[in-house]
């Protein structure tokens, strides 16, 4: 065990909860102040929160993993894929920071039911959220977990590993709140983006230089560094379902669509959507490279392996106490999303069950203690799940999460924009789509249904079309017994 | 300038961005070029680049003001 590697990262955890004390002296006991900052949050602040909260463990080992086995190619797909979902802050982003203001959302499921006037829909919704958002947070603590046991080599088990993240996390959510998550962000992106570079720099400089690296994989791997990949795994419909299921899966994060309530102002939305198209230009190309060039030092890794292609690359060309830097870098990623799903799914189950069904009178500062309680329920929770791996249904909401969240997206754009929308339209969408995907999930459904698409684009397709035509009918069923109620009351 | 404050301007824009980085006219080629990277990191490049500009006229001068609902 490298003390100087350990040493820094105790470092990292010690700022992150001196900046939660920092956020707790500033903070003023209510649950607005608790779950959306009061609505402060500027523009900068709001940018790096949005993006380190987006970027999870899976941007570091995830991509680089991925292209190792797939190439280069997944570089587009992820950075552009990912910066044009930008677009959704002027369309979803704004609207819901409007609607917050106005009406004082916290949670997304209030804007949902509200609109709608249904406690039912709000609640299908947010079981939704809930139930494709818990297993995700469990994965964040697993990685943790790993990687602290990978930076003691061993000397710290997993579960400890899992645990101390956990805690860390805990403690600075805890006292301070979204202020303390989006204050924290903001080390965690800047940490995220110099450990990146850093690593492409220390790598490429092992490979004989940046340019002789690149040159290697072409000639070596010819396959890795075009657009239809190793194997083959990048067809067009393959693009197009990439990029609709970023479009429409990234904004139903709820822990991202709670940060539109938090922003200062639509200056703070519009500067964070400017500023995704260059954060994912760069950050995202450094994974990517590191986990191609991995194949020229690495290259019959199999199975999940691929998945540490990019702390063993680090370890092979870098001293051991870069290691743990680079290990901060990924601590970030993970950290930041964990940190915003808690903090989101407390402000839910406070909200929208305990004030909405248990406790209607509970005032601002009496959701905030809830919603403190909640926050150490649900880390815990998440620990609990981390540790004991219920594998199959954990894994399996793991791997749909994505989908499973996308299906919301024609609901929260009915919501926004389109008045003859009903309640039982975006109900029925709801579980039309979710439906469906189980259906592919399961293979109850064929593949060939899919047209060589992710099942993300035929979900999507299901979902919009019953929330239509559910809509349409119901609407006219409204409309025509709001006549014959008026016609009774005229005569 | 009236045009970047066309609503069907900004659709065809961000819809022809989104219908380039299909690249289907140029899917199998691959050649290293500058700093050895491929063709298809290139080509990302650059249309990153023209989304971060798009995005930004689009904030300047479409998306303007603090409306309320």
């Amino acid at each position: 065990m490298n003390l100087l590697s350990v040493g820094l990262f105790a470092l990292y955890l010690s700022s992150l909860l001196a900046i939660g004390a920092y956020a707790w002296r500033r903070s003023k006991r209510t649950s607005e102040d608790y779950f959306v900052a009061s609505r402060s949050i500027g523009p900068v602040v709001l940018f790096l929160s949005l993006a380190a909260t987006n970027f999870s463990a899976f941007t570091f080992f995830g991509f680089a993993g991925a292209a190792y086995k797939f190439g280069l190619a997944y570089y587009g797909i992820m950075a552009f894929g990912t910066g044009f979902m930008a677009l959704s802050f002027y369309f979803i982003g704004k609207k819901v920071w409007q609607l917050g203001k106005k009406h004082g959302y916290i949670t997304p499921p209030e804007l949902i039911g509200d609109r709608f006037k249904s406690d039912t829909l709000r609640t299908l919704f947010l079981v939704v959220m809930i139930v494709f958002t818990l297993p995700y947070l469990a994965t964040q603590a697993i990685g943790g977990g790993i990687a602290i046991n990978q930076l003691t080599e061993g000397e710290v088990s997993y579960e400890l590993g899992a645990v101390v993240v956990t805690v860390v996390i805990l403690l600075y959510v805890t006292i301070g709140g979204m202020r303390a998550d989006a204050y924290t962000d903001v080390l965690q992106g800047a940490l995220m983006i110099v450990t990146m570079l850093a690593a492409v720099g220390i790598v490429s400089s092992g490979l004989g230089g940046f340019t002789n690296a690149n040159e290697r994989l072409a000639t070596e791997w010819p396959d890795l560094i075009s657009r239809p990949g190793g194997g083959n795994f990048f067809t067009p419909q393959i693009w197009i379902s990439y990029m609709v299921l970023w479009i429409m899966c990234d904004p139903m994060f709820p822990h991202l669509f709670q940060r539109f309530y938090a922003a200062r102002d639509e200056k703070s939305i519009r500067f964070s959507m400017v500023m995704y198209a260059p954060i994912t230009a760069i950050l995202f190309l450094c994974p990517v490279l590191i986990g191609a060039w991995g194949r020229l030092e690495f290259p019959g890794l199999i199975g999940k392996e691929p998945d540490n292609i990019l702390p063993m690359m680090v370890d092979t060309f870098a001293p051991a106490w870069v290691l743990g830097i680079m290990l901060s870098g990924a601590f970030a990623a993970l950290m930041s999303t964990a940190d915003s799903q808690l903090l989101v799914m407390s402000s839910m189950l406070t909200r929208d069950v305990y004030k909405k069904w248990l406790k209607k009178d509970a005032s601002q500062k009496h959701e905030f203690v809830v919603g403190k309680l909640l926050v150490v329920v649900l880390a815990l929770l998440g620990l609990g799940l981390a540790l004991t791996s219920v594998e199959t249904l954990f894994e399996t909401l793991t791997k749909t999460t994505f989908t499973g969240l996308a299906v919301l997206f024609p609901t929260v754009i009915a919501a926004l924009y389109w008045k003859r929308a009903t309640k039982w339209g975006c109900m029925a969408s709801i579980a039309a789509g979710e439906l469906t995907y189980a259906g592919f999930y399961y293979e109850i459904l064929g593949g060939n249904l899919t047209y060589g698409f992710l099942p993300v684009v035929p979900v999507v397709l299901v979902a919009t079309a019953a929330l239509v035509l559910v809509s349409l009918v119901t609407s006219r069923t409204t409309a025509v017994k709001r006549v014959a109620s008026d016609d009774v009351s005229a005569s | 300038m009236e045009l970047l404050k066309s609503k069907w301007f900004w659709i065809a824009a961000f819809g022809l961005l989104f219908v380039a980085s299909l690249d289907l006219w140029a899917w199998d080629w691959t050649e290293p070029s500058v700093f050895g990277l491929p063709y298809v990191i290139i080509y990302i490049v650059v249309l990153e680049t023209i989304l971060f500009v798009l995005f930004v006229a689009f904030a300047r001068y479409y998306w303007t003001g603090e409306g309320d609902e």
